[in-house]
């Protein structure tokens, strides 16, 4: 819908202006973040990328059509976390997606710093993968958005919609699980191992 | 030393800022859900009375046919099922409040207008959606713009209105239309559209796809339609 006397792109079809403004403010959006979506994607699916993309795809389609809703999210960005969190979470329930995952995640083991080698970028990336991997996908999500997006614990269990107790105790057992299995991947791949080095989440 | 931010970054940093066709692909893929979407609601809201209707009717019809009677069914708020299945549309005179701009003589059967605007928007009596923005399944009149003026029009002909010739046209279906580029494509979610001159000003007038609007009820309706201080 045009408001009188207001012009409209020629031959765009848009005869809404709730329409035009939403395709405006969409785009923008896009431009904006669609990038970082997506590399959360990346890390979200332990650097699967075709999957990644698949529910960056989902993630905007979903905004699109909910767009007045985002809008008015008292958090937005925590609301376009769980768009995305969702699409990962129904994507992984299609039977061809199913996966063995992980096992359970351990007791806080109460040691926040894990002997860290210096390998190569591309054998340091495998192993966050890896370890990604290993990880069920909701500490997935509390790692990524809280380490990756710098996220406080409020905003990360917002955007999980789950207690921020839960965000606590996932991203200390998680980030310990993760050190865990990034060392056993980095020591059993061949190459330079610097014991000193270590990550501190 | 290292951080898990560090390596995080470092393990997606070679994804680089999208090319404009990847977002304008998301945008045609976010209006297509969309269009589906409100497709699916209308049919939803439509076809159901539609079909409440024509169960009465035939209860009617039988219990008439029993008594010995035979005369056909009355519409009812303004909508009965065409031959082809398409809901046609009944037009009463409208006697409740105007938009702010227009007086409107005649409206669908069981029809108002809805809020208080610049533009005048036409929905079913106690229509779920209040929103003035949101035009599903209603008739929405505007003064055109000198966009809207100059854009292409699908199917446009000239359609005599009273003592103007308005010009009939087909909106795009929003399923179809993706980039500012394209030619407007009609296809099954397209909806019927009247540009009728009023004095200086033109008004756009976008009726509603669920319905079967023939030449003559647009004819009628349009002619009802008056822009106040068209000048």
């Amino acid at each position: 819908m045009m408001e009188p006397g207001r012009g409209l792109v020629p031959s765009l079809g848009y005869e809404h202006k709730e329409t035009r403004m939403r395709d405006e403010e969409f785009l923008a959006f896009a431009r904006q973040n669609r990038a970082d979506l997506l590399r959360t994607a990346v890390l979200l699916t332990a650097g699967d990328r075709h999957l990644a993309e698949d529910l960056t795809q989902t993630t905007m389609t979903a905004l699109y059509v909910k767009w007045p809703v985002y809008q008015q999210a008292r958090n937005p960005a925590a609301y376009v976390h769980r768009c995305l969190v969702n699409a990962l979470i129904d994507e992984k329930r299609r039977p061809w997606r199913r996966e063995r995952t992980t096992d359970e995640i351990p007791e806080e083991s109460g040691s926040l710093v894990m002997p860290f080698d210096d390998s190569p970028s591309d054998s340091r990336t495998e192993a966050l993968y890896a370890a990604l991997r290993s990880l069920p996908q909701k500490t997935r999500a509390v790692l990524v958005l809280r380490y990756f997006h710098d996220l406080s614990v409020e905003d990360t269990a917002e955007a999980l919609s789950c207690p921020r107790g839960t965000v606590k105790s996932q991203a200390a057992r998680g980030l310990d699980k993760l050190r865990e299995r990034m060392s056993e991947h980095l020591a059993s791949t061949p190459g330079p191992i610097d014991v000193n080095g270590a990550f501190r989440g | 030393m290292a951080d898990l931010r560090n390596i995080m970054y470092e393990a997606v940093s070679d994804i680089a800022e999208p090319e404009e066709s990847v977002l304008r692909t998301d945008l045609a893929r976010g209006r297509q859900a969309l269009a589906r979407r409100r497709s699916t609601r209308t049919r939803r809201q439509f076809l159901v009375p539609v079909g409440i209707a024509a169960a009465a009717a035939g209860v009617l019809g039988l219990s008439v046919l029993g008594n010995g009677l035979g005369s056909g069914a009355t519409p009812r708020d303004g909508i009965s099922a065409g031959r082809d299945g398409s809901a046609r549309i009944a037009l009463i005179s409208y006697t409740g409040r105007q938009a702010e701009g227009f007086t409107i003589d005649q409206v669908p059967d069981g029809w108002e207008i809805q809020g208080n605007t610049s533009y005048a928007v036409i929905a079913p009596v106690g229509f779920a959606d209040q929103d003035v923005q949101e035009l599903t399944g209603k008739i929405e009149l505007h003064v055109a713009g000198k966009g809207e003026l100059a854009v292409e029009r699908a199917e446009a002909r000239p359609l005599p209105v009273g003592g103007v010739t308005a010009t009939r046209f087909t909106f795009p279906d929003p399923d179809m239309t993706v980039n500012t580029t394209d030619k407007p494509k009609v296809g099954p979610n397209s909806s019927a559209g009247l540009l009728l001159p009023a004095g200086k000003k033109t008004v756009l007038i976008q009726f509603t796809n669920a319905h079967d609007w023939d030449d003559a009820t647009i004819v009628k309706f349009a002619a009802g339609v008056h822009l106040n201080n068209a000048r």
